[in-house]
């Protein structure tokens, strides 16, 4: 699927451009295979250089003025990306139905369909640059800022709950939680 | 801790947002725009810290086995927690452990209340397998968060090493116990084999005396049989590492497997069979009687591992004291030379000892094919061997080569033409 979807936003970089004839599209099409290649045998850092490499042709075409193309290639990168996390997580002997695929990408479809719809009504103001790089570090700080709060408080500990009756008493099971095997006598 | 994924996100907003600014371009800040919703909403929905959501049960299946056999390893991973998870489970993989069938990982959405199962078949190979904990990732919706925990869930299981049935060996201890067992005691008694006549006491059973001996005499004789008695042996077990260096570690495995194969051969037969491991320490098994006892050893066995010590490094401190004076000694070694030496002082201290030698260079042999250089080295070492063996034979020792490609119970069966029973 990330191959696939990886080559879509090729395709469409290509497509959108007007099917240039130039020999740096023979390289773009590597893109789709580091995708393939690197969920095949588990190498993430061949799937990372696959989405730098979307992330550049993105990047060339925003700087040649196609910025709407390039932010659908962006969404397209993500969506790559995102879809080896659901692909692993599919259950193996169940049928691999629409609503599995659904229920495990759907926060993929918000995340990307929202950023695509911000960046595409973004492109409609015009505002100044000083703005949108004001924007820019704004949406930088809260990022930065909401991964130290929830890291923070995540951090509050919590103990392993294995069978392991052997250990300490408080890190005994539970006797009153369901599924305890040590019932008291 | 934020995941590469998210790393990589990262560092690309980063560019983007610094070449926008530099370069006074407005798409390339556009670009930023889905990059940032999606790691600020990954972030968001960062999944709790798992440990204290998640118990995991591991279930070993059976816990004592014979090499070969098949195990089975079964994990549950249960969600306490009130938020269905994204769980990405793994054990192992054990080295030791291949798996045939079924799968290490297993991965899945679980909800509260219900499990992630993984479970696995191996063909463990012989020892003692201790399975600790199992790696668990919870993921984000978006993969940009894994939380990675180790969750602890003990197994064990103990292979014993496969053995042959041996079905005759005819070499008995110099002193038998007064227990019945199956060793000739040089006594006449209650046996199988016929052991002499002697004349008729008040107290015999009639049906002993022996009539055409009584009708020639005219005097009444009884027939005596040899009686079988119990015998102390003791099995000893080499692990000296540099015994086998050279070697190929199946050839550790077969002499573990020879030496199970012999004592429980023993055990069968009624003798009192202890079990001594000589190498890096000295690990000895009280002798003893009974399938029990059988069961002990073979799990002593399991545990077999070579090891190195000056101390042990030649059999001089084999610790005679713990052998019973008299008993069978079997000894499973390579055999390294000076070791023939020790063996003489043992047979003139009045043990009887046999040594079985898994013969490295069948060992090679059977691992590395059958070039040129492999026969030249297999001629030489045999030469080496032989040389070593000869000493160890004229020292009054029985010494069984044994060519680990082929059974041990004929060679062992042969044993009566080599060498008289009672010399």
């Amino acid at each position: 699927m990330a191959l696939m979807l990886a080559g879509m936003g090729v395709l469409l970089a290509w497509l959108g451009g007007g099917r240039p004839l130039h020999s740096a599209w023979a390289l773009a099409s590597s893109i789709p295979i580091l995708f393939g290649l690197g969920a095949a045998f588990r190498r993430p850092w061949m799937v990372s250089l696959g989405f730098v490499g979307l992330l550049a042709l993105a990047g060339a075409w925003a700087l040649a003025g196609r910025a709407l193309l390039a932010v659908g290639v962006v969404g397209l990168a993500l969506l790559a990306w995102d879809s080896l996390s659901w692909s692993r997580l599919l259950p193996e002997q169940k049928r691999r139905g629409l609503k599995e695929i659904f229920d495990l990408s759907r926060w993929s479809w918000l995340a990307i369909g929202l950023g695509v719809g911000l960046a595409v009504g973004a492109s409609f103001l015009r505002v100044s640059l000083g703005f949108w790089g004001l924007v820019g570090l704004v949406l930088l700080f809260a990022v930065l800022l909401w991964a130290w709060i929830h890291t923070s408080l995540g951090d509050h500990g919590g103990k392993a709950r294995g069978n392991r009756w052997t250990s300490a008493p408080q890190n005994r099971p539970d006797p009153k939680s369901r599924g305890n095997s040590h019932p008291q006598r | 801790m934020i995941g590469p994924k998210a790393r990589v996100e990262l560092l690309a907003l980063l560019v983007l947002l610094a070449l926008g600014l530099g370069l006074r371009h407005s798409g390339l800040l556009l670009l930023a725009i889905p990059l940032a919703c999606h790691l600020g909403l990954g972030l968001a929905l960062a999944p709790p810290r798992p440990e204290a959501h998640l118990s995991a049960h591991r279930l070993v299946h059976p816990k004592r086995l014979v090499e070969g056999e098949p195990l089975r390893v079964t994990v549950e991973v249960e969600n306490r927690g009130r938020e269905a998870l994204r769980l990405v489970v793994r054990d192992g993989p054990y080295p030791k452990l291949p798996v045939v069938g079924g799968s290490f990982w297993a991965a899945g959405t679980v909800r509260p209340g219900e499990r992630l199962t993984l479970s696995y078949w191996s063909h463990p190979l012989r020892g003692v397998h201790r399975l600790d904990g199992v790696a668990v990732e919870v993921r984000d919706p978006l993969g940009l968060v894994p939380r990675e925990t180790e969750l602890f869930c003990p197994g064990e299981a103990v292979v014993l090493p496969r053995h042959e049935d041996l079905a005759r060996l005819e070499l008995a201890a110099r002193r038998t116990l007064p227990m019945p067992g199956t060793a000739r005691s040089r006594r006449g008694g209650v046996g199988l084999e016929f052991f002499g006549v002697r004349e008729y006491q008040p107290g015999d059973e009639t049906r002993r005396l022996a009539w055409k001996a009584l009708a020639r005499r005219d005097a009444p004789v009884v027939v005596e049989y040899e009686e079988e008695r119990a015998a102390d042996v003791a099995v000893i077990l080499d692990v000296r590492g540099q015994a086998y260096r050279g070697a190929r570690p199946e050839l550790f495995d077969h002499a573990v497997r020879a030496a199970a194969a012999l004592a429980q051969f023993h055990l069968r037969q009624g003798h009192r069979v202890g079990l001594l491991k000589y190498g890096a320490v000295l690990n000895w098994v009280f002798p003893g009687y009974g399938r029990r006892h059988g069961e002990r050893i073979l799990g002593e066995l399991a545990r077999a591992e070579l090891g190195e010590s000056e101390v042990f490094a030649d059999l001089a401190h084999l610790p005679t004291r713990l052998l019973p004076a008299g008993s069978l000694l079997l000894l499973v070694s390579p055999l390294l030379p000076g070791d023939e030496q020790t063996l003489g002082r043992l047979v003139a201290r009045g043990y009887r000892a046999l040594v079985v030698v898994p013969d490295p260079p069948s060992a090679e042999l059977a691992a590395g094919g059958r070039s040129p250089e492999a026969e030249m080295a297999h001629r030489i070492l045999a030469l080496e061997r032989g040389a070593l063996l000869r000493r160890a034979r004229r020292c009054g020792a029985f010494v069984m080569v044994w060519d680990v490609r082929r059974p041990l119970a004929p060679l062992l069966r042969r044993m009566r033409g080599v060498a008289p029973i009672w010399p």
